[in-house]
């Protein structure tokens, strides 16, 4: 294994964190607002809102030498991101069935005109936060 | 487990970027194995004490926890 592939790795998780926590930002303010003004219509917000931030994030990825290639691996090369990347995906599915808990016990509380579409991006939402919240903490110095 | 790896890198004058190219890892590898946030394989500690030429004894240590 190359020197290079691993600061290729490295580069590629800390642009994952950017882009898991700023998706996960936008995600939830988006369903949070539909959530909160009951409001159905919000999808067409949604669905606008996640257009523009596509549009940014190929930007982004033109600019910034995005390694594409390393979304076809299954895994990092090195051990420590390796390491912090699969404890990132189980915070992601704890975060996950706690949020699905939650909805479960209090799901009398949200409005029943909220759309599968929305509460979907809410869950999204929070497992991107998860996931990228636990990758920045994790990798502190 | 505690270890000794900052001191000898030191004592090697070398920087954290420089002892994870030396034996191919990532500098945040080294960050979290110093710090003992992170416990490394016996592949990367033995690549550790092979370029300092020292054992692995005396780079990590076992404490009342272990």
């Amino acid at each position: 294994m190359k020197q290079q592939d691993i600061k290729t790795e490295e580069q590629f998780m800390g642009q994952n964190i950017f882009l898991s926590i700023s998706t996960s930002m936008v995600f939830l303010l988006l369903s949070v607002n539909s959530v909160i003004k009951q409001d159905s219509d919000g999808l067409l917000t949604v669905g606008m809102g996640v257009l523009f931030y596509i549009v940014i994030i190929a930007i982004y990825i033109t600019k910034a030498g995005f390694p594409l290639k390393m979304y076809f691996q299954y895994a990092y090369k090195d051990e420590f991101l390796n390491t912090i990347d699969t404890s990132a995906y189980k915070h992601s599915i704890f975060a996950l069935v706690f949020c699905l808990l939650g909805v479960f016990y209090k799901g009398d509380a949200i409005a029943s005109e909220v759309s599968h579409a929305a509460m979907a991006v809410f869950y999204l939402g929070i497992m991107l936060l998860a996931y990228g919240t636990s990758l920045f903490w994790q990798s502190r110095d | 487990m505690q270890n000794h790896i900052a001191e000898f890198r030191k004592e090697a004058g070398l920087s954290q970027q420089e002892l994870a190219d030396a034996i191919n890892v990532s500098r945040k590898t080294i960050s979290t194995v110093e710090t003992s946030r992170f416990t490394p394989s016996v592949i990367i500690a033995l690549k550790i004490a092979q370029h300092f030429n020292t054992s692995v004894e005396r780079l990590f240590s076992l404490d009342e926890h272990d």
